[in-house]
């Protein structure tokens, strides 16, 4: 079920598509962010997202199961992100089971996602094409200077999507 | 955000762009002076209360007005927008009052004039990804913290970089740099935090990264109208204009520093001077703070690795202290034998073991009245803590009067229940050059200046010992376990000698009474046999064969006799013992009773007193000694009993050992008669079991042996003084 809203916004949606990484495999050079994130945050897994119509494709992730790095992508019900993607603003979750706006997703149940703190990744043109991640199984108090880590591993992210949207476009012209 | 601080109009910002702050309908109603250099025409003075629309175009202002429609909680990440002369911009919104937005514009690329380097490229992770795996290659906290100082230099390209780790007492040690050539890298010195660079306070109470791109240029000041603002913790934030200002006067131009937090406090700090103004773009900034969280996190991973290394160490040392300590009967003795072992513990100079009222000193010397008032004082500081086990202080808590020789600090652990019993280890004052950098301008370059033209006044700080390690102090109380289970280990021990001794006295007892039970049964075929053997022939026998016969019974009756004995004396351990005051008379009586006829050879003097004893065992006590009384008298006996303390009996007789650690006031019986005596020699003889002193005497000689048992039994014993022809005098204690 395509999303109503700001995620169906076709200059959104252009953006990720300009991507090129909705059904490309894993982008290495991400996921050192990912890594980096699990390392300095102590979280089990951390993921780079992009918020399609429809579904939340992992462009990179660390700490996923062998099983959910084959499937790398899930619908919305499951996304956390999405709320991200939609706002244009962060989303910092102490305890999934209790925050008004994901207490029913099914990633609770799922994925064990319980703590969440995603910042969204605004690219150059503006448009938010999805969230950078850190994802605990247990409830989690996220401190300043986690979170600042966090603003920090999305701006370099961010900057890497940007040389890469601007390189597919000049490919393109 | 509870980690925001609350800026007055005295705090300045740092940005690399301009900073506003705007109302809710984005009007501005602050702007920073740098605007003037920003935007062509029109000055701050003049966009105060105007629509921000006027300056960041249609294209800006639509996306702000979306962003900020549904409230700001915190900063958020940087917005891309178009000015409307073209040039590409960054903005972040952060709250911060009511109806307040602060705005940091940020130009994307920038002009070669300011220095900055914007290139916010994928290069960006590759690096952070690169110092990530190099920082996770290092294998001790000196090599990281020597990369940590590369990297911040080299990305930075800043002339210094030092890192520092704060100490306990308002100092801190320059512990790596890297500087440009000719430089002075300040390893190894002590500067004193508050003092100068290139040490520095915290930014508004926070550790925080930091950069600041240009001290000679002033800070962005919040306009004199503008109300008390919360901002965030991020590097907008100057450090103290203090600190900047001594930096300034030392001819630096840039700044940054990087906290290194472990286990949520503040370690250290990787700190950046150039004497140039020199930006460090967005990027860089993100870079480096990474790295700064990098550095922490695998700092702290180091420290612990590096602490159990300490540990094994030291646990080297506490191994071999516990090997005496195990193989010396005195604990005191095992934990002195050694002097090396016990201060290797620690890494001190030194040690005092008090337990009880004994104090042995190790690899130390001192003054009786000085180890007193230590020992008094580690008591004191164990008893205020929590739990009470060890305590650790690199000064004397002010106890006056010691010797910085002797001891400068110390580390006290509790051995016993109460601070009574303790091992104090003490270190001597240590001394260590400590720099002050002055302020002093002789040359015309930044490095003359910083680097060099310092002056370096140095220092011995005194009166504290070096800090105890955590490493240290574990050990030490790993040492006080140790002992611990020693103790408990030799009190086991003790019990199951105790146990082990009841159950083979048990099984003596066993063996004793089985045996003398099972050898009469036969015993009584042999007697019976011989005796209708000797009615059968006792006409044809000859009177010697007749005599023969006759002394066979004699034996057996004899070994009948001994048996019976035996039995008795194995059954000592198994009768009832229920003590209870027993008047001597009664007691008397009762035995004379059982003494049958040969009692009419005896007069007895008995004091009119009790004696609190089992009254069985009294009876037969008294059975036997008056019994040996009459056996040993020629003519008539006359014996005298009575009852006096332990005390008073050692001035008849010394007490054996097993009375040592009885009470002087034990109730002792003394039984005396005046017979024959017995010869000091065989004065331990008479209470082995079956031992007579004249074969021809009756009886088997069990008779003593087994007063012996019922008194040792039951925590007593019996003792005597005689010499031949003077008489006996038994004492006894029974316990009660």
């Amino acid at each position: 079920m395509p999303a109503d809203g700001p995620l169906s916004d076709p200059d959104r949606l252009a953006a990720v598509e300009r991507l090129g990484l909705s059904d490309a495999p894993q982008q290495p050079l991400l996921a050192r962010l990912n890594r980096l994130a699990q390392q300095l945050l102590g979280v089990p897994v951390s993921i780079l997202s992009l918020i399609d119509a429809d579904r939340q494709i992992h462009a990179s992730q660390a700490g996923f199961t062998p099983d959910e790095v084959e499937h790398s992508e899930m619908d919305l019900q499951h996304s956390f992100c999405q709320n991200v993607a939609s706002t244009g603003e962060a989303l910092i979750v102490t305890d999934a089971r209790e925050h008004p706006l994901v207490r029913d997703s099914l990633s609770i149940p799922d994925h064990d996602v319980i703590a969440y703190a995603g910042f969204p990744l605004r690219l150059d043109d503006g448009q938010v094409v999805g969230a950078f991640c850190a994802i605990d199984s247990q409830p989690r108090e996220w401190t300043t200077e986690e979170l600042e880590i966090l603003k920090d591993l999305t701006e370099l992210a961010i900057a890497l999507l940007d040389q890469w949207g601007n390189d597919a476009s000049q490919a393109a012209a | 955000m509870t980690a925001s601080v609350t800026a007055t109009r005295s705090v300045e910002l740092e940005s690399l762009g301009v900073v506003f702050v705007v109302d809710d309908d984005l009007a501005v109603v602050h702007a920073a002076e740098s605007w003037n250099g920003f935007f062509e025409g029109g000055v701050v003075e003049d966009m105060i209360g105007q629509q921000l629309v006027e300056a960041i175009g249609e294209d800006a202002d639509r996306m702000l007005r979306s962003s900020l429609s549904e409230g700001l909680e915190r900063a958020g990440g940087w917005w891309p927008a178009k000015l409307p002369d073209g040039r590409r911009v960054k903005l972040r919104a952060y709250p911060v009052a009511k109806g307040l937005v602060g705005l940091d514009l940020l130009p994307v690329a920038t002009t070669e004039a300011t220095g900055a380097d914007d290139a916010t490229d994928a290069g960006s992770i590759e690096r952070v990804a690169a110092w990530n795996d190099w920082l996770l290659a290092c294998t001790s906290s000196l090599e990281l913290l020597r990369a940590a100082a590369a990297i911040t230099r080299e990305r930075l390209g800043f002339d210094g970089v030092w890192v520092h780790r704060i100490e306990g007492d308002g100092q801190s040690v320059v512990v790596a740099a890297e500087v440009v050539e000719g430089a002075a890298n300040l390893v190894g010195q002590s500067v004193h935090q508050t003092d100068v660079p290139p040490s520095h306070p915290r930014v508004r109470g926070r550790d925080v990264p930091f950069f600041v791109s240009d001290l000679g240029a002033p800070g962005v000041r919040l306009h004199p109208g503008a109300p008390e603002l919360i901002l965030e913790p991020s590097a907008l934030l100057r450090p103290y204009p203090e600190y900047l200002e001594r930096l300034a006067s030392l001819g630096v131009r840039s700044t940054a520093s990087l906290p290194i937090i472990v286990d949520g406090r503040l370690w250290g700090r990787v700190i950046a001077h150039h004497p140039a103004a020199r930006r460090a773009s967005a990027a860089t900034q993100s870079e480096l703070r990474l790295l700064s969280a990098s550095v922490s996190a695998r700092l702290a991973e180091l420290i612990e690795q590096e602490d159990a290394r300490e540990q094994v160490e030291l646990a080297r040392f506490a191994l071999r202290l516990m090997g005496s300590v195990a193989a010396s009967p005195d604990l005191i003795d095992g934990l002195v034998r050694d002097a090396d072992d016990l201060r290797g513990v620690c890494a001190a100079d030194g040690a005092i073991v008090a337990i009880g009222d004994r104090v042995e000193l190790a690899g130390i010397e001192g003054d009786p009245s000085q180890i007193d008032a230590l020992l008094q004082m580690g008591r004191a500081a164990l008893e205020q803590t929590v739990n009470g086990t060890v305590w650790a202080s690199v000064s004397l808590d002010g106890t006056p009067g010691i010797d910085r020789d002797l001891a400068a600090g110390y580390l006290a652990v509790r051995l016993g229940r109460t601070a009574q019993d303790i091992i104090l280890w003490l270190r001597r004052e240590s001394t260590r050059a400590v720099t002050w950098i002055e302020h002093q301008v002789v040359g015309d370059t930044f490095a003359d200046e910083l680097f060099t033209g310092v002056t370096l006044r140095r220092e011995l700080a005194s009166g504290t010992c070096t800090p105890w390690t955590s490493a240290q102090i574990a050990q030490a109380d790993e040492v006080r376990e140790a002992i611990g289970q020693v103790l408990i280990a030799r009190y086991s021990q003790v019990q199951a000698l105790n146990a082990e001794l009841e159950r083979s006295n048990e099984e003596y007892d066993a063996f004793a009474h089985a045996a003398a039970h099972d050898l009469k049964a036969p015993l009584r075929g042999i007697r019976q046999f011989v005796e209708f053997h000797l009615e059968d022939t006792q006409d044809r026998l000859t009177a010697a064969e007749q005599e023969q016969m006759v002394a066979v019974t004699r034996m057996v009756s004899r070994m009948h006799g001994l048996l019976d004995d035996l039995m008795a004396y194995a059954q000592v351990g198994k009768a009832e013992w229920n003590p209870k005051p027993v008047p001597v008379e009664e007691a008397v009586a009762d035995a004379f009773e059982l003494l049958g006829p040969t009692a009419v050879r005896c007069s007895v003097t008995v004091e009119p007193t009790t004696f609190t004893t089992d009254p069985v065992a009294l009876r037969q006590i008294l059975l036997n000694l008056i019994g040996n009384a009459i056996k040993y008298t020629d003519g008539p006996a006359t014996v005298t009993v009575g009852v006096t303390t332990l005390e008073a009996a050692e001035a008849i007789a010394p007490a054996p050992s097993l009375m040592q650690s009885a009470a002087p006031s034990t109730p002792v019986l003394v039984v005396s008669d005046e017979g024959m005596g017995i010869d000091p020699d065989h004065h331990e003889r008479v209470f082995g079991l079956f031992h007579q002193l004249d074969p021809k005497a009756d009886g088997t000689g069990a008779g003593l042996a087994m007063c012996r048992l019922i008194c040792r039994r039951h925590g007593g014993d019996i003792w005597l003084r005689s010499a031949p022809g003077e008489g006996t005098t038994f004492l006894v204690a029974t316990g009660a």
